[in-house]
């Protein structure tokens, strides 16, 4: 096993290099014969990475200790489903997947029925196969996944109980997928300008990719931030932790480009801001992973300081370098043809001004991240940058952003008149003013959750007012009944409701968001029989006892709940002790509405039964899991193909005899 | 005169038991659960124990309870702030300072905010102005054309799905 698992990742260290030189060879020459053999060993890296991936997830699987990775991340009497989930629980394991969902991804490019005949293909192929290479040196000289140990331990060290959780086996594979994912636009903006085929070609192409990538990157952090609240224990789903911040940065600017590029497709503007933003995109993912994998920064999630970061420090700076040099060699041919604004108000400005809030949160994001290491370059004093920080500069602009994400649907593309907003506004923003003194009446007082509860208002009003025109214009010309006439209007236009359905789902995050801000926590040691009071809720503690989970233990209370005098049942917090882990992980009990969350953390115990509850009440969390659902769901209706996503752009490009 | 020396003894009796009455007060006004120790404790880095879980966490726990005593003794917020400031410096908080070289942290995003919507308005002064030469009548029809986007993309949409079952 050993020798077959390095068999493949050093024979497709091999073949990505082979590749990648026949695939130059093959441009230069135009010769078909080379790129079709590049395309032979491009499937066959992706075998062989398959076949990788296999293997390590039998070695898991079969608790094959004498393999070092296995032993470090798992244990034999771990669940199947963890033991598997191991592989990304450290850094070999890590990048072994996320080579393999990069060979995946060349594949299916390579191989795109889309594709065919496309020139651009062996350019695009060329330009992963240097990341495939960059990825498999790591495998092969620096982290190794099938490195064996000198004596083979009886028992393997175990996995991180906070790791044991079915978040963490969907987290970091969707938020591969969509790291990863994000090196698609990235290939085609890249062989775009190697090209000089300075068209939106490369945009209409890698639209679904990058939605795909970007719905990819939503989930990850939403379930990483699920797994946060039910698995960390601190009541939150959100900590501005570095690494959270990692995925976050480029999450922000895949969504300033996922807008900017509809105003390339139809004003032909913004072609070196289209493409600096995946530039900058993909950068921020290698960033990214240089932060979780250097150990320069301290958080939660990082796998522990290695050497790894220096390298992706050097691939990243290579290729931004790469990839301005040839951005700033083609800036004359991009700037020809280029779109221009034609008024102030339009929606082609109101799009820029979105793309510039976000730009300006990812900046504020990058900046608080390193900030501590600015600080002990410049100062010697490596300062804090938490949650305070993150909370007061990031409010205004993300405030601003849902004012700009109400207005924007509403706006005109080209130049908007007076009476157009007027029209447009007049409504949303009698409601919002009308929700925001309800707001006040109600007694919340404090600026920003006001702000923030009437902007989401405005902006759930727009969106609606959007759905209604556009359903009395269809039925004006076709005198459908409304739900016919709604349904039609949507599924003929995918993209655009698709995409309001998405921003209703961030609306309802923001919901979410604005409510947990009112928060209310208590931590209070209990004899038994006695209660505690926090908000409407009456916990009353009526048992401590243990209990076996397999070879674990685990220390359960159980507390009666009463609300307003209406019982409500019970909830049992625990504390569960592993076999091969030093630390008890921490399992809250959440009882969820979408009013409140009711959240109990069994803190502590004596010997005479008395324990320690830390309980909070969580408004309106749910929220920011039912709005993050509307937003999946919106992503998938904007890219489902049906009959009218079959239409592929063409190539008008500079001609190629190689495809 | 009596009275006088009732006066006087009622006012040295409640100087006497005003420190008293405060300290008892104070003693049961604030515990680790009031807000107010929960907001000077988010301003505490508590050695990097600051991202932990209150419930399981001694350290984080030993800062809330210092923090409710410190308040129960009388201090004010800044004056708690300023004390952990003098035992850890910069270094104490989760935030950095709004003074000196820190200052750089809390108001670059919005210089940099600022100097991107300052290109944005120019560039599109610039652009908007060379479009200004268009005449009137050609800018009017625009603007009618404009004002009803949504009703136009219904009815190309209609018009392309109408070409495609025909043709």
């Amino acid at each position: 096993m050993h020798v077959m698992g390095n068999i493949t990742i050093y024979l497709a260290f091999i073949l990505s290099i082979y590749a990648f030189i026949v695939y130059i060879i093959g441009i230069r020459k135009q010769d078909q014969r080379f790129i079709d053999s590049g395309k032979g060993a491009t499937m066959s890296i992706f075998i062989l990475a398959s076949m990788s991936l296999m293997l390590m997830f039998a070695l898991l699987g079969t608790s094959q200790f004498q393999f070092e990775y296995v032993a470090h991340y798992t244990s034999s009497d771990l669940p199947l489903i963890y033991k598997l989930a191991a592989l990304w629980a450290g850094n070999a394991g890590s990048l072994l997947l996320w080579t393999f969902f990069l060979a995946m991804y060349s594949a299916m490019v390579t191989f795109s029925k889309k594709m065919k005949r496309n020139p651009m293909t062996p350019y695009i192929t060329s330009i992963l196969l240097l990341n495939i290479m960059f990825f498999y040196f790591i495998l092969c000289f620096v982290t190794q996944p099938f490195a064996l140990l000198e004596t083979v331990p009886v028992e393997g060290r175990g996995l991180n109980p906070m790791l044991q959780d079915p978040g963490m086996v969907f987290h970091p594979v969707t938020l591969y997928l969509g790291y990863v994912g994000l090196a698609v636009p990235f290939a085609f903006a890249i062989a775009s300008l190697i090209l000089k085929n300075m068209d939106a070609f490369w945009i209409q192409m890698t639209r679904r990719w990058t939605i795909i990538a970007w719905a990819f990157l939503t989930l990850g952090n939403v379930i990483g931030g699920y797994w946060a609240y039910t698995e960390l224990g601190w009541g939150g789903y959100w900590a501005w932790d570095p690494v959270e911040n990692a995925s976050f940065m480029p999450w922000l600017t895949v969504t300033a480009y996922l807008h900017s590029v509809m105003i390339q497709e139809r004003k032909n503007m913004l072609k070196i801001w289209n493409l600096s933003l995946i530039i900058l995109s993909y950068a921020l993912t290698l960033f990214g992973t240089f932060l979780v994998r250097s150990g320069v920064l301290t958080s939660v999630h990082a796998f522990g300081e290695t050497n790894l970061g220096a390298y992706f420090l050097v691939f990243m700076a290579f290729m931004v370098l790469f990839s301005m040099y040839l951005l700033m060699s083609r800036y004359h041919l991009i700037k020809r043809d280029t779109g221009q604004f034609e008024a102030y108000v339009s929606k082609e400005s109101s799009f820029l001004i979105n793309n510039l809030i976000l730009l300006g949160g990812t900046f504020a994001i990058f900046w608080g991240t390193v900030f501590p290491l600015v600080s002990e370059a410049v100062r010697g004093t490596k300062v804090t940058v938490g949650v305070p920080f993150f909370n007061t500069v990031m409010s205004p602009i993300l405030l601003s952003l849902l004012f700009i994400m109400a207005v924007c649907p509403l706006i005109a593309w080209q130049r908007a008149s007076f009476k157009n907003i007027k029209d447009n506004f007049l409504v949303p923003a009698f409601i919002s003013l009308a929700v925001a003194i309800v707001i006040v009446v109600m007694g919340i007082r404090e600026a920003y959750p006001v702000l923030g509860f009437t902007l989401i208002t405005f902006m759930i009003v727009t969106h609606l007012v959007e759905f209604i025109r556009g359903t009395r214009a269809r039925r004006q010309v076709t005198k459908e009944i409304v739900p016919v006439a709604l349904f039609r209007l949507m599924i003929r236009s995918r993209r655009r409701y698709g995409g309001y359905i998405v921003h209703l789902g961030i609306a309802l995050i923001a919901f979410g968001i604005v409510g947990a801000n009112f928060d209310v926590e208590r931590m209070e040691t209990l004899a038994i029989g006695d209660s505690m009071t926090i908000g409407d809720y009456t916990l009353t503690y009526h048992q401590l006892g243990q209990r076996n989970e397999g070879v674990n233990e685990s220390v359960f209370a159980s507390l009666g709940i009463d609300k307003n005098g209406r019982d409500l049942g019970y909830i049992y917090p625990e504390r569960v002790f592993y076999l091969n882990w030093e630390e008890p992980s921490t399992e809250v009990a959440v009882r969820s509405t979408l009013r409140e969350d009711l959240y109990v953390v069994l803190s502590g115990w004596e010997e005479d039964k008395r324990a320690t509850f830390q309980v909070k009440i969580n408004p309106l969390v749910q929220w920011i899991w039912l709005g993050s659902f509307v937003l999946i769901l919106g992503t998938v209706f904007a890219i489902w193909g049906g009959r009218y996503g079959q239409i592929y752009p063409r190539y008008t490009g500079p001609k190629r005899r190689v495809y | 005169m009596v009275r006088r020396h009732w006066i006087w003894l009622v006012c040295l009796l409640l100087c006497l038991m005003m420190p008293t009455y405060s300290h008892v007060k104070s003693q049961d006004t604030y515990t680790i659960n009031s807000p107010e120790v929960k907001d000077i404790a988010s301003h505490l880095a508590m050695e990097g124990h600051s991202e932990h879980d209150l419930a399981t966490c001694t350290t984080m726990q030993r800062y809330y309870e210092e923090i409710a005593d410190m308040l129960n003794e009388g201090f004010d917020k800044q004056d708690i702030l300023a004390d952990y400031e003098a035992m850890y410096g910069e270094q104490g908080f989760r935030e950095p300072n709004k003074t000196g070289f820190s200052l750089l942290a809390w108001t670059l995003p919005f210089i940099a905010l600022g100097a991107g919507t300052t290109a944005f308005v120019i560039r599109v002064m610039r652009q908007v102005k060379g479009h200004r030469v268009v005449d009137k009548d050609k800018e009017g029809q625009e603007e009618d054309k404009s004002q009803n986007s949504t009703e136009d993309d219904i009815m190309k949409a209609l018009i392309e799905e109408e070409k495609r079952h025909y043709l």
